[in-house]
């Protein structure tokens, strides 16, 4: 035990794991507090599919040379969310055969081009860093990481002063729609988070593993807590600490970052719905 | 001037025409019941008046002073709403969405008139209750809440009893009657239940292949016309 | 409740039929790693003349053994995921490591330019996924390719970090570098 004492603290010394655990924190609240209005739309593998298009434009700028791709991979991404996430029954393609489309069409193109086109000598090492979110979050540079913080405040900012509208958006958007609420402008506003977030997300647990981040604290909350307040406060600091958790334990024992914070979401989801099956026995 | 009218309204959705030339008007206090086949366009009718869905030709005229944020609208539950996890009190408080504009927070004074609401429909002893423990019954009483919080003039309901059982349904239709006669709210229901339509409704409005606007009593003796017809 | 039986007796032959071809798989590799093993005793004792040889070749006359050398940044000791990072950071943060005796233990490798040869020390991450390398100098002068280890020998490198230029990009290496 004190033998991982003093790995930590030996590893908190370096400045890229301090940057790493605050971005990863802020990475896992924001994903966390969108969770439960996506979960609760019925769209909880958005996540994925915008994440495989932001893969897609990643591996578009880097054949163009790009070297800063976040401007390029945020608008693209915040499009794709734009197009998935517009509720309406005039669509011609329903939600989920659009993400579907969308999101391997992307992966396939993203896959393609860094084979066609390879810009470093490790293209297989480049694509499964970018899926899978190795050490992504330890490689950050100062400009990422202030990006990150920037973006995570923003989503906060946005979250806290339209919790309402959010609320009543994801409960029963025609009713808003009736009674006067202006939901295509919110629902924009939405898209525009959501896109910014999955695009942060990856770099701490990559692509492929987003909707875990997005999911799992949600879902654990609502197998305990009743009201919509309670499940988003439960479903933050559950993200959190769970974030938390499984970067130190990948840092100290060198698993990959991204599966492991995934592995503690699980375990906590198995606690938190036994927690909620006790419950319901003491009830009844 | 009437609260709601409309104005030689088409109607329909992807193209398709389901009523054309549809002509009524709505005072305060009337309390019009929407009949008719299923599919006959009674909901399509419901969004195009609430402004969701537009209308193919023809207007709709709000008048007395009615503004497009002082509708209540009490629309049929989907599978999401019934399993939410939110408490009675912050869905009946969500009613004022649309009147907070783009101030994050409610009012004080919006808050109270939650509970009030909430008391209105006898369902105070619940409002810490979570959404999707409630029975029909209750959750409908809740939505109504809700749509109570979005206006003092006019209420829109679509089937409120479709799936409540017989104490339920009349308990829902009792507190309808009340909101009409005693709080003069104008209500627009669609109903499926003729002989409940007969029983409370001012106006009926039959949609289908013939349409008809008038009193009840009108329609009552135009029914017992076709029937001695028919015979 | 018979639905729950039904759901764990497949659960259960599920499960066992996987234990099954895995306890295989492990006889397998027991065996196959005996191979392995004993291949590797023929080599270390066939070559354990010339290791010793050849650390006392590389290291130099006079000079400690890489053990005994202090350093301040000790790869060999790290985590997968902190190696990596760490590689990263020298090439994002190079200021931070000028003059630091950096230790690390991979695999040889080389880069045959015209002009010049690069000398890496290569360490893998176990899923394959990233393989940082450091670039080392060695103290002495040594002809390549006979006086250097074989490709993808394990290698022990120490060295003193520094950053050169060259057509007109930074790079990184480890200078007066030491390697057994």
């Amino acid at each position: 035990m004190s033998e991982i004492m003093e790995k930590l603290y030996f590893y908190i010394q370096f400045p890229m794991v301090r940057k790493a655990l605050i971005v990863g924190v802020l990475i896992a609240l924001c994903s966390s507090l969108l969770g439960v209005t996506l979960v609760l739309k019925r769209f909880s593998f958005i996540g994925d599919g915008l994440s495989h298009v932001a893969f897609g434009a990643m591996a578009v700028a880097a054949v163009v040379g790009l070297t800063n791709n976040m401007p390029l991979v945020l608008a693209v991404t915040a499009i794709s969310a734009i197009l998935l996430l517009r509720t309406g029954t005039n669509t011609r393609i329903k939600g989920d055969a659009a993400v579907a489309m969308i999101s391997v069409g992307a992966l396939a193109v993203g896959y393609l081009l860094m084979n066609v086109f390879p810009k470093s000598g490790n293209v297989s090492g480049d694509v499964c860093t970018t899926l899978f979110g190795s050490t992504s979050i330890l490689t950050l540079s100062k400009k990422e990481v202030l990006l990150c913080i920037i973006l995570s405040a923003v989503v906060m900012a946005v979250f806290v002063l339209f919790y309402n509208k959010v609320f009543a958006l994801t409960f029963d958007e025609d009713f808003a729609r009736a009674t006067g609420t202006r939901t295509s402008a919110y629902n924009l506003l939405i898209a525009m988070i959501v896109a910014a977030v999955i695009v942060l997300a990856m770099n701490l647990v990559g692509s492929l593993l987003i909707s875990a981040l997005v999911i799992f604290p949600a879902l654990s909350s609502m197998r305990v807590f009743k009201t919509f307040r309670s499940v988003t406060v439960c479903s933050a600091v559950l993200s959190v600490i769970c974030a938390l958790l499984g970067m130190l334990v990948s840092i100290v024992t060198g698993t990959p970052v991204g599966s492991t914070i995934v592995v503690v979401d699980i375990f906590s989801f198995l606690i938190f719905y036994l927690i909620g099956l006790l419950k319901e026995g003491v009830k009844k | 001037m009437a609260l709601i009218a409309c104005k030689n309204l088409t109607l329909g959705y992807g193209g398709r025409v389901i009523v054309k030339d549809l002509n009524f008007a709505v005072n305060t206090g009337n309390y019009l019941c929407i009949v008719g086949e299923n599919g006959s366009g009674k909901t399509t009718l419901m969004k195009t008046l609430l402004g969701l869905t537009p209308a193919i030709s023809g207007g709709i005229v709000l008048g007395d002073g009615l503004k497009r944020n002082e509708i209540g609208y009490l629309p049929q539950q989907t599978a999401v709403q019934r399993d939410f996890p939110a408490s009675v009190y912050e869905i009946v408080l969500s009613g004022f969405c649309g009147k907070s504009g783009i101030a994050p927070f409610y009012t004080a004074a919006q808050k109270k008139e939650a509970l009030e609401n909430i008391r209105k429909m006898g369902i105070f002893d619940l409002k810490g209750r979570c959404y999707r423990e409630l029975s029909g019954g209750q959750q409908q009483r809740v939505l109504l809440a809700r749509a109570l919080c979005a206006t003092s003039k006019l209420i829109l309901l679509d089937e409120p009893v479709s799936g409540l059982d017989a104490r339920a349904t009349e308990g829902m239709y009792s507190i309808i009657e009340k909101l009409n006669k005693e709080e003069k709210i104008t209500v627009i229901m669609i109903s499926h239940d003729i002989s409940a339509a007969l029983k409370y409704a001012t106006h009926i409005l039959h949609i289908g292949a013939d349409c008809f606007f008038g009193r009840r009593e009108e329609y009552i003796s135009l029914k017992k016309a076709e029937v001695t017809d028919n015979e | 409740m018979k639905r729950i039986l039904c759901l764990s007796a497949a659960a259960a032959l599920v499960v066992a039929l996987c234990s099954c071809s895995a306890v295989d798989n492990g006889k397998a590799s027991r065996s196959g790693a005996k191979t392995v093993n004993d291949v590797l005793n023929e080599a270390q004792s066939g070559d354990s003349g010339k290791t010793d040889n050849s650390e006392g070749e590389f290291v130099g006359d006079g000079e400690k053994s890489i053990a005994d050398i202090k350093c301040d940044i000790d790869l060999t000791k790290m985590e997968s995921n902190m190696v990596t990072a760490t590689v990263n950071d020298f090439y994002i943060n190079p200021e931070n490591y000028i003059g630091k005796i950096i230790k690390a233990h991979g695999t040889f490798g080389v880069y045959e330019m015209p002009g010049r040869n690069y000398y890496l020390c290569v360490m893998t991450d176990p899923t394959g996924c990233c393989s940082p390398s450091v670039e080392f100098l060695l103290k002495n002068e040594r002809k390549y390719p006979g006086e250097y280890p074989a490709m993808d020998t394990e290698i022990t490198v120490i060295g003193e970090f520094e950053t050169y230029f060259e057509d007109g990009k930074k790079y990184c290496q480890l200078k007066d570098a030491l390697i057994n």
